[in-house]
């Protein structure tokens, strides 16, 4: 069926008025609603053929900014994180590709080039709604999308894709947690199930894949304030890896991705610094960067390594992946790192997409105020 | 007057068998056809890593489509084209820049260009966005020199990785040709309107443009004082000036392009639709090429980022039960006298290059034959990736932009109280040397991390210029990056026992003549260690005394926690089975700078990479913790006495 759009679809040339144009080709347009469909519903893998269907019958913003966003939600943030950059030059006087380039430049960790972004698409549109909220959402930390931010075709967040049924509306957003065991475990902070256990609880990745969970006994964790929960099916882990061997050394480089305060699905914010050295006698180690309870922790090659415990400097603290889960630890790698021993945060990001989550609980009492 | 592409073909065959028949001789003479071969790609908007995975055409399920792109990897297809032919020529059509990732658009999207330099382009086009900074930032790109910001050299320009020193910035090695784009105040093209390569004689013209509209689609900053001038025009009053020169082999490289359409699946090698519009109408591409001058023999198009391959090789690929069924359809865009001129483009952001042959009658010096193919920049081809292991280089500049991106870079890892230079004095000792050696034994003094109690730097390690500020201002905020400079090895640490008979022998092998030594290598000590050595006394006798002083040096300023032990007194061990653990890097643990004693060491444990152990240590030092001070008594600084 995609093939006999494609081959019904005829071509336009580019740079013409891309409303108009794109009004021409009816066929087009059908191709851009199926995309969009298949988009909302989770289904990147076919967002992402059509988007690029569409992208190749006319060279237009829209098309893109649906690719952009196909690419996030199948987990590929630096091929939507470059060809925004390409959608927010070439596309100026489209609104949509500055802020969004913007938010995916924030959220991965480059702030002051986010800000430089939004400065320029303001520039160009000054009076674009959609500019003028992200603008206030970009200075939360981290942002959160809200209203108009979670509208088709200003979404700045992944669509809702819920694997074991959907998340209720009573549910709330509870704490940061990190995806374990090959997806099939999560990590959170114990003060997040308390004062008393959910009835109901939900985690959700960058990706907006949400599946429910239950709390496992496990009282060595509960020693170290965490807790263990057991997800109902497994969420994807991708290409991202979880290493049980020795803790990175103090003085690497090590990042952090954390959710806001929202219900909603949402892409995470990471945040970087270095890894400190032993925090006291127990086993948490100190943290030179911001972060939230319960977020992942990955080491300099994008690899989870840890749960944050403590929030901000200098009290952040985490703990690495092979105390919390007693698993016998590995030496660490001494493996030469090249160059400046850095890697851009979007790989560090792309990485951490699938492992940070959102809990959300649905209260016992259903209500409860 | 030239004769269709069918036609030409047909004389390219009766020349090949004429040129069979007689022999290798004759097909080598002057007189016999040869081909060249045009390498060319377009809109490569700054992708010097991956844009993701792209299918031959829309047949293929996206699960199998194949990663592609990436700067190595378009340096590799095209030495692998370059290799298969030494005439050739590699072509641009425009956009390489702008609208482009941070990794190029940081810095100013230098690294395109120099990236652009090693894989070896010859001419591109300029296309619209080469103006999105303005005639003067491309004039820069073209030439060469550092990017000043209200008038200072700005931190991201001039990172030189791919350059020919660092802090420079060379510039583009290639030609940017822009025909159709007139300065006002001076008449004249910006930059050349076209280039000229000669194959064995055989003069070849590029003229390159961008599409006229170009003022429409630019911020007016970036296109102010020039004029776009209409494309065919262009060309077609080029064409006796390129005659006069003996030329009658011209390609036009145009930033402007078209889209495929009905009724096939857009074959990155079909014309479906012969690239008419929505309408029927023609596209632009089918405008300027409808008038172009006969002369014109290849047109290399753009800007659309669609691909395309208009001539004798177009193939309709049709969908047929889920398979793909290729049937050739040679075509091409017909040109001002109606004959077929082929036309191609290369999609965008490095998927594709297109692979065109192009044959030449040396004495007629026209073109006889045009066979372009467009192919995937296929990043799973094992030749390929191959290739590149063997030569890294273009890797190596994209790894290196790539680290510069992150902001931990620039990130403030410790202060310093004064200049830290890796000079050394007299006695050998070097201000940023002592301070790497305590930040090595801090990370390696906790029992757990292997209980070290001293700590040596080989001097060949600490580069130049040591912890200073550029300014010789301090207090200064030490960043990431300017300790990667002085520590950029990747080296491990490693703590080993020694006893102090070896510990002697390590610091007697430091004097070139002692156990192999070739020359004068005076090691980096850390804090708690003080000893001397005489310049005069002969080689593997110069140590005089040395003191061991236990001291913490995890917390700032370090703290004494012992009594001093004398180590060696007038050249004598005192107790030459004592032990102590000690703490090299990788590379001196097994021999390196003639420090064979070490490998004699036992009960080794390897620990942090040098730069971590650094960025530990100087998280000590941050503000608004004092900065570090070698000056201060704590310090222990000097270290190493010269005597007579």
């Amino acid at each position: 069926m995609a093939a006999a759009l494609v081959g019904a679809c005829i071509a336009v040339h580019a740079h013409d008025d891309d409303a108009a144009a794109a009004a021409r080709i009816p066929q087009r347009a059908a191709l851009l609603a199926r995309a969009q469909a298949e988009l909302e519903r989770g289904d990147a893998t076919q967002a992402l053929d059509d988007f690029e269907r569409a992208a190749m019958m006319l060279h237009a913003a829209d098309a893109e900014l649906g690719l952009i966003r196909a690419a996030m939600q199948d987990g590929q943030y630096r091929r939507a994180l470059a060809f925004c950059a390409h959608t927010a030059g070439e596309h100026t006087d489209d609104a949509d590709g500055g802020a969004l380039y913007a938010w995916l430049l924030r959220v991965g960790g480059q702030a002051s080039q986010s800000d430089r972004v939004l400065a320029d698409a303001r520039a160009h549109t000054p009076d674009a709604p959609v500019t003028r909220a992200a603008g206030a959402a970009l200075a939360l930390d981290p942002p959160v999308a809200t209203g108009l931010l979670l509208t088709s075709p200003h979404r700045m967040a992944p669509w809702p894709s819920a694997t074991g049924g959907p998340v209720p509306p009573a549910a709330r957003f509870a704490s940061n947690a990190v995806l374990v065991d090959d997806g099939r475990a999560a990590l959170v902070p114990l003060a997040a199930l308390a004062p008393e256990s959910p009835a109901r609880l939900w985690v959700r990745n960058g990706l907006g894949q949400a599946v429910e969970a239950s709390r496992a006994d496990d009282a060595a964790l509960a020693a170290r304030g965490l807790a263990r929960l057991r997800l109902h099916a497994a969420l994807p882990v991708g290409a991202s890896r979880e290493s049980a061997g020795r803790a990175p050394f103090a003085g690497s480089p090590g990042y952090s991705l954390r959710f806001g305060d929202t219900r909603e699905p949402a892409w995470p914010m990471l945040t970087q610094g270095f890894l400190g050295g032993l925090a006291g006698a127990g086993a948490a180690r100190r943290v030179g960067f911001d972060s939230a309870p319960g977020a992942p922790v990955l080491d300099a090659g994008g690899a989870l390594v840890g749960i944050t415990l403590g929030t901000t400097r200098p009290q952040a603290a985490w703990l690495p992946l092979s105390d919390a889960t007693s698993a016998p630890a590995a030496p660490a790698s001494t493996a030469a790192r090249a160059g400046l021993a850095l890697v851009a945060p979007d790989e560090i990001y792309e990485a951490g997409l699938r492992r940070a989550l959102q809990v959300l609980v649905e209260p016992r009492r259903a209500s409860r105020q | 007057m030239k004769t269709s592409l069918l036609a030409l073909g047909r004389t390219l065959l009766a020349a090949t068998i004429a040129s069979a028949f007689a022999g290798a001789a004759l097909a080598q003479s002057s007189t016999a056809p040869i081909t060249i071969k045009i390498i060319g790609f377009n809109d490569f908007h700054g992708n010097l890593q991956s844009p993701g995975t792209f299918g031959q055409n829309t047949i293929v399920p996206a699960a199998q489509r194949p990663a592609v792109g990436g700067a190595e990897y378009i340096a590799a297809y095209v030495a692998r084209l370059k290799a298969q032919n030494p005439l050739n020529v590699v072509v641009g059509g425009g956009d390489f820049i702008g609208a482009s990732p941070l990794i190029s658009a940081l810095f100013f999207d230098e690294p395109t260009v120099e990236v652009m330099n090693h894989v070896g382009v010859d001419f591109t086009s300029v296309g619209n966005h080469e103006f999105d900074k303005g005639s003067a930032e491309l004039k820069r790109l073209q030439n060469g020199g550092c990017k000043l910001t209200n008038g200072q050299p700005d931190p991201n320009s001039c990172r030189g990785i791919g350059s020919r020193a660092p802090g420079t910035f060379d510039g583009a090695q290639f030609k940017w040709l822009s025909a159709n784009v007139i300065e006002t105040a001076t008449g004249h093209t910006l930059l050349p309107a076209y280039g000229i390569k000669s194959f064995n004689g055989v003069k070849v013209a590029f003229i390159g443009m961008t599409l006229k509209g170009t003022p429409g689609i630019v911020t007016p900053t970036g296109v102010a004082g020039l004029q776009f001038q209409d494309e065919a025009d262009t060309v077609n009053a080029l064409v006796p000036r390129l005659r006069a020169q003996g030329i009658e082999a011209i390609v036009v490289l145009v930033h402007q392009g078209g889209f495929q359409s009905s009724p096939n699946v857009g074959d990155i090698n079909g014309c479906d639709g012969n690239l008419l519009n929505s309408d029927g109408s023609k596209s632009d591409i089918e405008n300027i090429v409808n008038r172009l001058d006969d002369a014109v023999d290849l047109v290399v198009s753009a800007h659309t980022h669609a691909a395309y391959n208009c001539s004798a090789n177009t193939v309709d690929v049709k969908n047929v039960g889920g398979k793909a069924q290729s049937t050739p359809r040679p075509t091409g865009i017909a040109n001002k006298v109606g004959r077929l001129i082929p036309v191609t483009s290369a999609s965008a952001f490095g998927r594709i290059v297109t692979d065109i042959d192009v044959t030449l009658d040396p004495k007629t010096r026209n073109v006889i034959a045009v066979s372009p193919t467009n192919r995937l920049v296929d990043r799973t081809d094992p030749a390929i990736n191959q290739a590149i292991a063997t030569d890294p280089t273009v890797r190596n500049i994209v790894q290196g932009y790539n680290a510069l991106v992150s902001p931990l870079a620039n990130a403030v890892v410790g202060t310093i109280a004064r200049a830290l230079p890796s000079t050394a004095g007299a006695a050998g000792e070097e201000p940023a040397g002592s301070l790497i050696a305590d930040a090595q034994l801090a990370a390696t003094q906790p029992a757990s991390l292997g209980g070290a109690q001293i700590a040596f730097m080989n001097a060949g390690g600490v580069r130049s210029p040591g912890f200073v500020s550029a300014a010789s201002t301090y207090p200064y905020a030490l960043t990431y990056g300017n300790a990667f400079t002085v520590q950029p090895f990747g080296n491990s640490l490693v703590t080993m026992t020694l006893t102090a008979t070896q510990l002697k022998a390590l610091l007697e092998q430091q004097f070139s003549g002692c156990a192999g030594q070739t020359a004068n290598r005076v090691m980096q000590a850390s804090n708690g260690l003080k000893y001397s050595w005489s310049a005069a006394a002969p080689a593997c006798s110069k140590i005089v005394d040395v003191t061991f002083t236990p001291t913490d040096v995890t917390v700032a300023p370090p703290v004494v926690t012992g009594a001093p032990e004398i180590v060696v007194s007038n050249g004598v061990v005192q107790n030459p089975g004592h032990t102590f653990r000690v703490t090299v890097n990788n590379f001196m643990a097994t021999g390196g700078d003639g420090f064979t004693t070490l490998i004699g060491g036992v009960n080794s444990l390897g620990g942090a990479q040098d730069i971590d152990a650094l960025v530990a240590y100087l998280a000590n030092y941050k503000a608004p913790a004092a900065a570090y001070d070698p000056t201060l008594p704590a310090m222990g600084i000097p270290r190493v006495t010269l005597l007579p």
